[in-house]
C-alpha cells in the first residue's frame, strides 16, 4: 500500500478543518434563522393561508319558486339536473383521452375540445363546464369511468322546468345568466356574475319574488378540488311559489285553438282585470333558456322570419278593422249622436269628400238600424257615423276606453298601440290631419292600430259597465302575500248611459247568436256577445292575384273581440289570428273554447244563467 | 482484507451510525404521513429496504481499508464516467432531465453515487501533495477531476445535482491550500461565470431563479412548489400539527412531498421544535464527520472525511433552505430523509467512508 506509511505533513490541512467547522455553523444558523422566521414569526399567517388553500365555499343553488296557475296545479318547476365540469389540475390527463369521452358523452370531439379550449382563458375558480344536464345514460358512462378520468366531478342543480313547454311562453319568459349590464343595477345587486335570472314575463317582473338565497357549503378539499370532508352547510332558501291569475285550463284551451296558426289571445275577468290567458303564437320553448344557451340557437330564434320571441298580446299592434265599430258605436251613443231607431241607408258604397268608400257587401245593406249596423258590420253605416262625429270625440272616448294607451299590465315591453287624433298625428307625423282619414278610422282601419289586451280590456270594461280595470297576472292577495304593492294607478271609469250599454250589448249579443258574423264563438247557456274583425294584409288585388305560399301570407288577420255574458261581463276576450281569414272563422272558434271551458268550471253547478231575450 | 475488520470492530462509530438512523427512522414516518392516501405504493416500506442496503453498503465501504479503495480509485472513476455517459445516452428522462438509469430491478440516479468516487478520487489527488500552498498545475489538475462528471452531469441537463459535486472541490482545494491571490481571482471569476452563465441557462432556469426570488410572480406555476412549501412550514408553528395531520400534506398541496419537499413535511407535521431536533441530529453528525478528520491517521483520511462533510453539508444547506424559501428551487434530495434510493445508499456509503477513516485512525 503505497499511500499508507509514507512521511507526511497534514498540519496545514489539519488547521484548515476549523474554518470548515465554522461554516458548518454558520450553515445551521442560517437555516435555524429560516425557520424561525417562517414557522415561529409568521406562523399564524401561513396558519392562514393553508386554511385558505383547504378550505372551499361551494354555493348551493335556491330553487326557484314555482309558478302555480289560479287554481294551483304547476306550471313551472325546478327538476335535478347534473352537470359535468372538470378541475382545472386535470387539464392535462383529459387532453390524451377526450376522444373516449367524446364518445362517452355522445359529443362531437371537437366541441369538446373547443369547450376546454373557451374555459382555459376563464379566472380558474371556475370549473370547465363540459355537459350540462347529463342524461342517466351519461352518468352512468360517467360513474364507470371514474378511473380514467380523475378530475370530472358531477354537480348536481336545480333546474327551470316549464311543464307544459311553449305553452304560455310569453307570459312566463325564461331564464338567463345575468348581464354585466344588469349587475351595476340595483335590482340585481344580489347575483354574481354567471347567476341565472329572469329574463322576460312572469320570471323577469317576479323575479325577486321567486328567487330564493343561495346556501353555502364549506368544505375541505385536496389539492385536486376534491370535497374530502363538510365543514359547515347553510342550506338555501328556495324562492317563494307564486301563484298566477292564469287558468291553465283556459290558456290550454285557448293555445290549441290556434293549431299552426300565428297570432295572439287575451282573456281576462273584467271585474278585477285578472288575466286568464295570454297566448302569442308561435311561441319557444323556455326550457331550451334554462342552460346556457348556445350562440347560434339565441341568433336562430331572434332572425326567425316569424319572431317567436315577441309576445303578440302585449308588444305588437294590429289595425282592428270592424272591432272598432263597437268603440264607434260606443262614443255615437254617448255623444248622442245616435239615438235609438236612428237607421242609415247602404247602397254598396258611399262617396265622401270627393272619394268613394266601399262597403264589404257589394249589394249594399240596404236600410241599416244600429243594431242591424253592429251585426252585419255595415262599414257603409260607420263611414257616415264617422264623419258626423269627427276624429276628436272618436278619440276622446276610445281614450277613454283606454285604447291607444298602455294598459299597465305587469308584464314587460308593452306596446301603447295607436289611437290617432289631431293631435297625434301632429306629435308623431307633424303633419295635419285629414277629415278623410276619419273615415278609414271609423272601420278600424288606417292609423288605428290596438294591441290585444287593451282591445279586450276595453271590451270587458263596456262589459262591466264602464269600470276599466288594471290586467294583471298576479292577483292583489298573491302580491299582498309577498310584500308587493299592486300598481292599479292606469284604471279608467266613466259613466256609460244605460240605454248605450243596451243597444251594444245586444248587437254583440246578435254578432254571435243571430247567425251574425260571429255564431262560431257562441256558448250554449252563456251569453256571448262579440265582435269580429278582419284586416287586410294587402290589397284585394293582390290577394286575389296572388298563388302558392303567397295566397296564405296575403290572407287576411281575422279578429274576434268579445265577452260574456253580456249583461254583466265574467270574462273578456280578444283574439288575433294573423292570415286567419275572417274573424268569424279562425278567431270565434278560439274565443268559444276559452268561454266554453270558463262556463263549465264557473256556471255549471249553479245551473244554467238566465237567457235573455233579444226579440 | 476482512480478517483485519474484527480489528477495527471495537471503533466501529456507533454514535455515527445512530444519528444516521434516527434522521431515516424519521424519514419513513413522514415518507409514511406524506403518502399515506396513496395507496398505488408502500412507499416508507420500500425506503426501509433502502436504508437496509444502505447499511450493507456503508459495511462494505467500511471495510475495505480507505487507502485501498485511494488506490483503486481510477477504476471506479472509470467506472463513473461510463455510467453517467450512458445515463446520457439509455436514460430515462424525469421532468425535463436525464438522470436515471434502469439497473435490472430498480432504478438509480448514478450521479448520487458518482459523487462518492469523486470524493475518494479528489481525496486521493489531493492528499498526495506536500506543500503548503496548491499549485495552479494542482488546482487545475483538481478542477479537472471533478469537472469531467459535473460537466456530464450538467448535459443530462441535471444543474442541481451538478452544483452538490461543487463543494468537495471547494473544501478540497481550501484543505489543500489555496493562496489568498487565488481566493480573490475565483471570487472574480465566479462572478463572471454567473453573469455569463445566466445567457447560457435554459429558460425554465432563468424562471426558476426569478421565482425565488418572489414566489409570488407566479403562484400556480413555478412559485406554487415554493409557496406551497412555505405554507406547509409555517402553518406547523411551532409544535407543529402531529404525524399524518399536516393538511398542506395530507390534501395534496405540497408537490414532491415525500421526495426532494420531505422536509416541509417535518416541518408542518413536527413544527419548528421537531424541524430543530432534525437540524441537530445533522449537526452532529457533521461535528462528529469533523472532529474524526480532526483526528484522521493522514491526510487522505481528513480529504476523504472533509469530502464526504461537504456533500452532506451542501445538501442539507440546499434542500432545507429551498424548503424555507432561502435557497432556490432545486432538485436535490435531503440525505436520509427524503424518499429515494440513490441518496439514501449515496449516503451512507459516504457514512461508511468517515468511519472507515476513524476505525483506522491508529497508526499502528
Amino acid at each position: 500500500m503505497a499511500l499508507k506509511d509514507f512521511y507526511e505533513d497534514k498540519r496545514y490541512v489539519q488547521s484548515r478543518i476549523a474554518i470548515i467547522r465554522v461554516a458548518a455553523i454558520l450553515v445551521f444558523l442560517f437555516l435555524l434563522a429560516g425557520l424561525w422566521n417562517l414557522q415561529v414569526l409568521q406562523g399564524g399567517y401561513y396558519k392562514e393561508l393553508a386554511e385558505k388553500n383547504q378550505i372551499r365555499s361551494i354555493t348551493l343553488v335556491a330553487p326557484r319558486g314555482k309558478i302555480l296557475d289560479r287554481n294551483g296545479q304547476i306550471i313551472v318547476d325546478n327538476r335535478p339536473s347534473f352537470t359535468l365540469s372538470l378541475m382545472r389540475e386535470h387539464l392535462a390527463s383529459l387532453e390524451s383521452s377526450t376522444a373516449l369521452l367524446a364518445s362517452g358523452l355522445n359529443l362531437e370531439e371537437d366541441f369538446l375540445k373547443s369547450q376546454v379550449e373557451k374555459h382555459r382563458r376563464q379566472p380558474s375558480y371556475l370549473p370547465i363546464v363540459i355537459k350540462e344536464d347529463l342524461t342517466p345514460a351519461d352518468l352512468a358512462f360517467i360513474e364507470s369511468h371514474r378511473l380514467e378520468f380523475p378530475g370530472l366531478d358531477v354537480i348536481r342543480q336545480p333546474r327551470r322546468f316549464y311543464r307544459e313547454g311553449q305553452l304560455a311562453a310569453h307570459l312566463l319568459g325564461y331564464l338567463g345568466e345575468v348581464s354585466e349590464k344588469q349587475l351595476e343595477t340595483e335590482e340585481f345587486r344580489y347575483c354574481k356574475p354567471g347567476d341565472f335570472v329572469g329574463k322576460a314575463g312572469v320570471e323577469r317582473v317576479y323575479n325577486r319574488t321567486l328567487t330564493g338565497v343561495d346556501g353555502q357549503k364549506r368544505v375541505i378539499v385536496d389539492s385536486r378540488g376534491r370535497e374530502v370532508a363538510v365543514l359547515d352547510t347553510v342550506e338555501p332558501t328556495p324562492g317563494n311559489d307564486l301563484r298566477l291569475t292564469i287558468d291553465l285550463d283556459i290558456q290550454r284551451a285557448a293555445e290549441n285553438g290556434f293549431g299552426e296558426k300565428g297570432g295572439a289571445a287575451v282573456s281576462l275577468d273584467p271585474r278585477s282585470g285578472e288575466i286568464l290567458s295570454l297566448v302569442s303564437r308561435p311561441a319557444f320553448d323556455p326550457n331550451s333558456f334554462s342552460s346556457r344557451i348556445s350562440k347560434k340557437e339565441w341568433v336562430d330564434l331572434i332572425n326567425d322570419p316569424r319572431k317567436p320571441m315577441q309576445n303578440r298580446a302585449i308588444q305588437s299592434r294590429f289595425p282592428p278593422g270592424s272591432v272598432f265599430k263597437i268603440i264607434m258605436t260606443i262614443a255615437g251613443l254617448q255623444e248622442g249622436i245616435l239615438k235609438p231607431g236612428y237607421a242609415d241607408y247602404c247602397s254598396g258604397s258611399t262617396v265622401l269628400y270627393g272619394r268613394s268608400f266601399a262597403c264589404h257587401k257589394k249589394g249594399g245593406h240596404g236600410t241599416v238600424d244600429l243594431h242591424k249596423a253592429i251585426v252585419n258590420s255595415c262599414n257603409v253605416f260607420f263611414y257616415r257615423l264617422g264623419q258626423k262625429m269627427g276624429i276628436e270625440k272618436i278619440a276622446y272616448w276610445a281614450h277613454n276606453m283606454g285604447l291607444g294607451q298602455k294598459t299597465g299590465v305587469d308584464l314587460l315591453g308593452e306596446d301603447t298601440g295607436i289611437m290617432p287624433s289631431p293631435e297625434w298625428k301632429k306629435r308623431v307625423l307633424k303633419a295635419d290631419w285629414y277629415a278623410g282619414e276619419t273615415i278609414s278610422v271609423a272601420i278600424g282601419q288606417g292609423y288605428v292600430s290596438l294591441t290585444l289586451i287593451q282591445t279586450a280590456r276595453a271590451f270587458g270594461g263596456f262589459g262591466t259597465g264602464g269600470i276599466f280595470k288594471t290586467p294583471h297576472v298576479v292577483s292583489v292577495e298573491e302580491l299582498k302575500r309577498w310584500g308587493l304593492t299592486p300598481d292599479f294607478s292606469t284604471e279608467k271609469q266613466f259613466t256609460l248611459d244605460e240605454q248605450t250599454f243596451q243597444i251594444v250589448s245586444r248587437g254583440l249579443w246578435g254578432v254571435v247568436n243571430e247567425w251574425g258574423t260571429g255564431r262560431r264563438a257562441a256558448v250554449p247557456g252563456f251569453d256571448v256577445g262579440g265582435k269580429t274583425g278582419t284586416a287586410q294584409v294587402v290589397g284585394r288585388e293582390a290577394q286575389k292575384a296572388a298563388v302558392g305560399d303567397k295566397k296564405a301570407e296575403y290572407e287576411d288577420n281575422a279578429w274576434f273581440v268579445g265577452y260574456a255574458p253580456i249583461h254583466s261581463a265574467q270574462i273578456a276576450a280578444a283574439v288575433f289570428v294573423e292570415h286567419g281569414g275572417h274573424g268569424g272563422e279562425s278567431a270565434a272558434p278560439i274565443i268559444h273554447d276559452m268561454f266554453q271551458v270558463y262556463y263549465d268550471k264557473n256556471n255549471k253547478p249553479g245551473g244554467p244563467p238566465m237567457q235573455i231575450s233579444m226579440k | 482484507m476482512f480478517g483485519k475488520t474484527a480489528l477495527y470492530a471495537k471503533d466501529f462509530d456507533w454514535f455515527i451510525v445512530l444519528l444516521a438512523l434516527a434522521i431515516a427512522l424519521i424519514g419513513v414516518v413522514e415518507i409514511h404521513s406524506a403518502t399515506q392516501y396513496d395507496r398505488a405504493e408502500n412507499f416508507y416500506l420500500k425506503q426501509i429496504y433502502r436504508i437496509l442496503i444502505g447499511l450493507f453498503l456503508m459495511v462494505v465501504v467500511m471495510s475495505i481499508d480507505y487507502h485501498a479503495l485511494a488506490e483503486n480509485v481510477p477504476y471506479l472513476y472509470a467506472a463513473s464516467v461510463v455510467a453517467l455517459v450512458a445515463v446520457l445516452l439509455f436514460g430515462r428522462s424525469v421532468s425535463g432531465s436525464k438522470s436515471w438509469i434502469s439497473v435490472g430491478f430498480f432504478e438509480l440516479q448514478p450521479s448520487e453515487l458518482v459523487k462518492v468516487v469523486v470524493v475518494i478520487a479528489l481525496a486521493r489527488f489531493l492528499c498526495e501533495i506536500r506543500s503548503e500552498h496548491l499549485a495552479t498545475a494542482d488546482i487545475l489538475k483538481a478542477s479537472a477531476i471533478a469537472g469531467l462528471p459535473i460537466l456530464l452531469v450538467m448535459l443530462q441537463p441535471d444543474l442541481g445535482s451538478a452544483m452538490t459535486f461543487v463543494p468537495i472541490l471547494i473544501v478540497g482545494l481550501f484543505l489543500g491550500g489555496l493562496r489568498p491571490t487565488w481566493i480573490v481571482g475565483a471570487g472574480i471569476l465566479a462572478v463572471l461565470a454567473a453573469g455569463a452563465g445566466w445567457y447560457n441557462l435554459k429558460a425554465y432556469q432563468k424562471e426558476r431563479i426569478y421565482t425565488f426570488l418572489e414566489p409570488e410572480r407566479d403562484p400556480r406555476g413555478h412559485g406554487y412548489h415554493s409557496i406551497q412549501s412555505k405554507i406547509a412550514v409555517g402553518s406547523g408553528g411551532f409544535w407543529g400539527k402531529g404525524i399524518g395531520e399536516g393538511s398542506q400534506t395530507r390534501l395534496g398541496f405540497l408537490p414532491e412531498r415525500h421526495t426532494d419537499f420531505i422536509f416541509s413535511v417535518v416541518g408542518e407535521e413536527l413544527g419548528f421544535a421537531g424541524a430543530v431536533t432534525v437540524l441537530l441530529l445533522y449537526l452532529l453528525i457533521i461535528w462528529r464527520a469533523i472532529q474524526i478528520a480532526q483526528t484522521a491517521r493522514d491526510k487522505l483520511g481528513i480529504y476523504l472525511t472533509m469530502g464526504a462533510v461537504s456533500v452532506l453539508l451542501f445538501h442539507i444547506l440546499e434542500n432545507v433552505g429551498m424548503v424555507v424559501g432561502i435557497m432556490p428551487i432545486t432538485g436535490i434530495p435531503l440525505p436520509l430523509l427524503s424518499y429515494g434510493g440513490s441518496s439514501v445508499m449515496a449516503t451512507f456509503m459516504l457514512l461508511g467512508l468517515i468511519i472507515n477513516v476513524r476505525m483506522r485512525r491508529y497508526v499502528n
